[in-house]
């Protein structure tokens, strides 16, 4: 799989870091089609709350999805300073509510620390590990583990 | 794809297409058409399907499609009085060809013996069909359409050189006065480089007088020797004429560089033959005048010029004795295929291309966007008060070249209902054999043109309606008979435009729907109260409940377990309606109205709370303002809504769908009658309509799933997204909730991790 995190050390990958609720995660540059800024959604009906509805992308009806209220961190209040990072995995397209974007990052393999066996819980379903990089961690997220949890592969109604 | 697989795809591609306008002739003939340029339509199609079968070795389809072939052409020459009952052999055998081409296509074998039938029918009507073998081979390949070269083989001199030549190589030697001249020409393949031609020199040679030729082809290899770009063959002209030396010369002015030429007077060559025709067995004669040109000399230079013309085998090869029948004909047939194209063009003159259909999608889904962008601008163009006449102007303008280009973009789509109604015909000769009634079908409108997609789809219900106009609408001969009808029956297939979208039609002449059996049938099977005040027309659709069918016997035709109401839903899944009218003793028609795309919706667009929601117009009877003593509560939190004398279900879509800031009294908005698939009818409540439109339907479930009770998404003029409600969800949501009170939700999420 592309997405999976630099397997040899010389191995380098560049992740675009973001913040969500003060927590920094990284997701891996090739699954980021744009950022835009938030735009008021379309609810969906019955959808999770960390869906928050569908936006007109160029003609594509895009879901949103709150990264931070997927987390189980409570709803983003969404203004306008809010982005969208648009994540495409294979033909799938959704776009992340996050509060900033941070960075680009490079990471090589030896960067990259797996998940604390103590910190894992629901989320680590979408958590590919931690990079640790000029004293600051990061923890980098798996877009198709995300994406697929949406469409029904993964239950995310329990999961969050 | 390995490229003979593409090839093979290609062939049929081009097959079905032989295949409709083969039916399509047969048709016509049927109906009296006698016109020598259907029944060569006729048989050009049967012929390209068995040149190209031979290529890939399809040996039962072209030993099959040989005889029909033979049979076509003897029509064709007259031979054969296309009379009814011959066409009725034909039309089988045009069914029988179909099956043999699905079952090259699928890779499986005929069933021995499906074909001996329609073979032995064939076979009998001709009297000239063997097996495939070499007489057969040759006399298709000279009733082409276009010339046989013949080449004198080596051992072969005997037979094929006369039956080439009526004026044969004497006329070489015949004494015609002593004056002129003895012109050898060996051409260089710098000649045929320069594109320079020998007929053409000899034509022009021709003009001096009487002039005979004979070629020289000792030099000829093999065929697998051959160089395609090398010259091998020389001429041997004698000229008979006044002219000097220098005319002759002039004639090979241009070529006499790429040449030998040696130009004697004839008188001192006279009965020296340079080159004795009876001693050179590879020879091809050519006979004056040459004004009238022969394709003997124009077509034998050409594969030594160009090499992508693959003429050489064809031409070595007829004569020969084929090793085995089948393997042989693809030799002759399928190196022709420009030939075929070309006659095949002209008969049709309309040209067309073959597009991936996703290419069209996408150009499909830019310019729905360029639509909405366009709108969006105009939108903010009004918010920043930016009033100019000439703004205005070219905003309209642009808005009208962007609608243009939508709907042109959308008729890529589109394809006449033609090659769905083609394959009734065929139907209905079967169900006519298998019912023993006598059966005419007319197919009107067929050129009409509608999207793709739902042609693809159109396939099924029309099939069942034609089973069911044919099986349970008309009637036996002999009752036809009794009720003073034409023993024939006849089913009409119709299909027009007519307010955006597309009206087709069956109709039958048959004993009509019997209302009091309908009646009586309903009221068996519980689908109505025995008390019920039914009109004729209501009767009449009942056939369209599931789980209906009036049929004495269930006959294998159309009584599958699968009855109208199957019908019904396949028009509705394609936004379509379907009704039927009847009168009893003089037939039932079935009107099926769809729409002519199945990217756009025409819609109803209302609000909801804070939202925007689009209902599919196909769905809606009517709207009302309910009237509070009009709504009765009904069991646990339901109401029900008194609809003249009738109560409907009343839903709420605000509630039903969670929407934030939906109005809870129906009184205060405007209730919706939509009728749902299976279900009956369905009061949605909604807080206001905004309009009708047209709205591009865009799908989510590929980014999301899909929700139940909602259809789709669409954009509107403002770039919001805008949800379409399903009409057959929201039932489906509804039941769901009356039974598990609204624990449906956790199970269509799915199970765990």
């Amino acid at each position: 799989m592309s997405e999976k995190t630099p397997t040899s050390p010389e191995e380098r990958r560049q992740f675009i870091t973001f913040l969500s609720g003060q927590q920094e995660f990284g997701a891996n540059i090739m699954m980021i089609r744009e950022i835009r800024g938030w735009t008021e959604t379309t609810p969906l009906p019955h959808a999770p709350d960390f869906v928050r509805g569908v936006i007109n992308l160029r003609g594509v009806v895009l879901p949103v999805v709150d990264l931070k209220a997927m987390l189980g961190r409570g709803l983003t209040e969404a203004n306008p300073k809010h982005v969208i990072i648009v994540v495409k995995t294979g033909d799938r397209t959704i776009g992340l509510l996050v509060d900033a974007v941070s960075d680009i990052m490079t990471v090589t393999a030896s960067d990259i620390q797996p998940t604390p066996e103590l910190a894992r819980d629901s989320n680590g379903a979408f958590i590919d590990g931690i990079a640790v990089i000029e004293q600051r961690m990061v923890t980098l997220l798996s877009m198709e583990k995300l994406i697929s949890s949406l469409t029904g592969e993964i239950n995310v109604s329990e999961a969050a | 794809m390995d490229p003979m697989e593409t090839i093979k795809q290609g062939y049929f591609q081009e097959c079905e297409e032989l295949l409709l306008a083969m039916e399509e002739g047969l048709t016509a003939m049927e109906g009296g058409d006698t016109d020598p340029e259907t029944i060569n339509a006729v048989f050009r199609a049967v012929h390209s399907i068995k040149g190209g079968g031979g290529a890939f070795g399809f040996s039962d389809l072209v030993q099959f499609a040989h005889g029909f072939e033979t049979v076509m052409d003897q029509i064709r020459s007259g031979e054969l009085d296309p009379k009814p009952e011959v066409m009725q052999i034909l039309l089988r055998a045009g069914d029988m060809l179909s099956d043999h081409v699905a079952a090259a296509r699928s890779g499986t074998k005929l069933d021995p013996g499906h074909d001996e039938d329609s073979f032995a029918e064939l076979k009998a009507l001709s009297g000239k069909i063997g097996d495939l073998g070499e007489d057969e081979l040759k006399e298709s390949f000279e009733e082409l359409g276009f010339h046989q070269v013949h080449l004198v083989d080596l051992d072969d001199n005997a037979t094929a050189a006369p039956a080439a030549t009526p004026q044969p190589i004497a006329a070489a030697a015949s004494p015609v006065g002593g004056k002129g001249w003895l012109i050898r020409f060996v051409p260089r393949a710098e000649l045929y480089a320069k594109a320079n031609e020998p007929s053409l020199l000899f034509r022009e040679l021709a003009t001096l007088g009487e002039v005979d030729v004979v070629a020289d082809l000792s030099k000829l290899p093999s065929l697998e020797e051959i160089d395609p770009e090398q010259a091998y063959i020389s001429w041997t002209a004698k000229l008979h004429t006044d002219a000097t030396k220098d005319k002759v010369e002039e004639v090979f002015e241009f070529a006499s560089d790429d040449c030998e030429l040696d130009i004697h007077p004839l008188s001192e060559q006279a009965g020296v033959q340079p080159v004795p025709a009876a001693a050179v067995p590879e020879t091809i004669v050519a006979q004056t005048p040459m004004t009238a040109p022969q394709p003997v000399v124009t077509e034998v230079p050409t594969p030594a010029v160009a090499p992508a013309t693959p003429e050489p085998a064809p031409i070595a090869k007829a004569p020969e004795p084929p090793v085995s029948a089948v393997p042989s004909a693809p030799l002759v047939e399928k190196d022709h295929p420009s030939d075929r194209k070309e006659a095949h063009v002209e008969s049709t003159v309309k040209q067309t291309i073959r597009v991936d259909l996703d290419k069209i999608d996408r150009l499909n889904n830019l310019a729905g966007e360029l639509v909405i962008t366009q709108a969006m601008l105009a939108q903010r163009l009004l918010e920043f008060r930016a009033q100019s006449p000439l703004l205005a102007n070219n905003l309209a303008e642009f808005e009208h070249l962007l609608r243009e280009l939508q709907e042109g973009v959308m008729a890529i789509r589109t394809q006449p209902v033609k090659s769905v109604f083609q394959r009734m015909p065929r139907l209905v000769r079967e169900l006519a054999a298998q019912t023993n009634k006598q059966v005419r079908l007319v197919i009107k409108g067929e050129a009409t043109e509608v999207d793709k997609t739902v042609i693809e789809r159109l396939g099924d219900p029309l099939t069942h309606m034609i089973r069911n106009a044919v099986d349970h609408g008309l009637e036996t001969s002999d009752d036809r008979i009794t009720a003073g009808k034409d023993p024939e029956g006849t089913v009409t297939l119709s299909a027009e435009h007519r307010g955006g979208r597309i009206i087709i039609e069956v109709a039958d002449d048959g004993r009509g729907i019997n209302r009091a059996r309908v009646r009586e049938k309903a009221l068996e099977k519980g689908l109505i109260q025995p008390n019920a005040n039914l009109s004729d027309e209501e009767i009449d659709n009942l056939i369209f409940l599931p789980g209906f069918s009036t049929a004495k016997e269930v006959s294998n035709i159309s009584g599958r377990g699968v009855g109208m109401d199957v019908v019904r839903s396949s028009v509705s899944s394609l936004g379509g309606r379907i009704i039927m009218s009847s009168v009893p003793g003089s037939g039932s028609r079935f009107i099926m109205t769809l729409p002519l795309t199945l990217a756009v919706l025409d819609g109803m667009v209302v609000a909801v709370g804070e939202q925007t929601f689009v209902l599919p117009l196909s769905h809606i009877i009517e709207s009302l303002q309910p009237r509070s003593e009009d709504i009765k509560p009904f069991g646990l939190n339901r109401c029900l809504l008194k609809v003249r004398d009738s109560y409907v279900p009343l839903v709420k879509i605000g509630g039903l769908l969670n929407v934030h800031g939906a109005g809870t009294d129906p009184v205060k908005g405007v209730v919706i009658l939509v009728e749902s698939e299976g279900s009956g009818r369905l009061a949605l409540a909604v807080d206001q309509i905004l309009g009708q439109r047209q709205v591009v339907i865009k799908s989510f479930e590929g980014n999301y799933r899909h929700i139940e009770g909602i259809g789709a998404a669409t954009i509107l003029g403002d770039g919001r997204v805008a949800l379409i409600i399903d009409v057959d969800g929201i039932v489906t949501r509804c039941r769901g909730n009356l039974v598990e009170n609204g624990s449906i939700e956790r199970k269509a999420t799915g199970t765990g991790p």
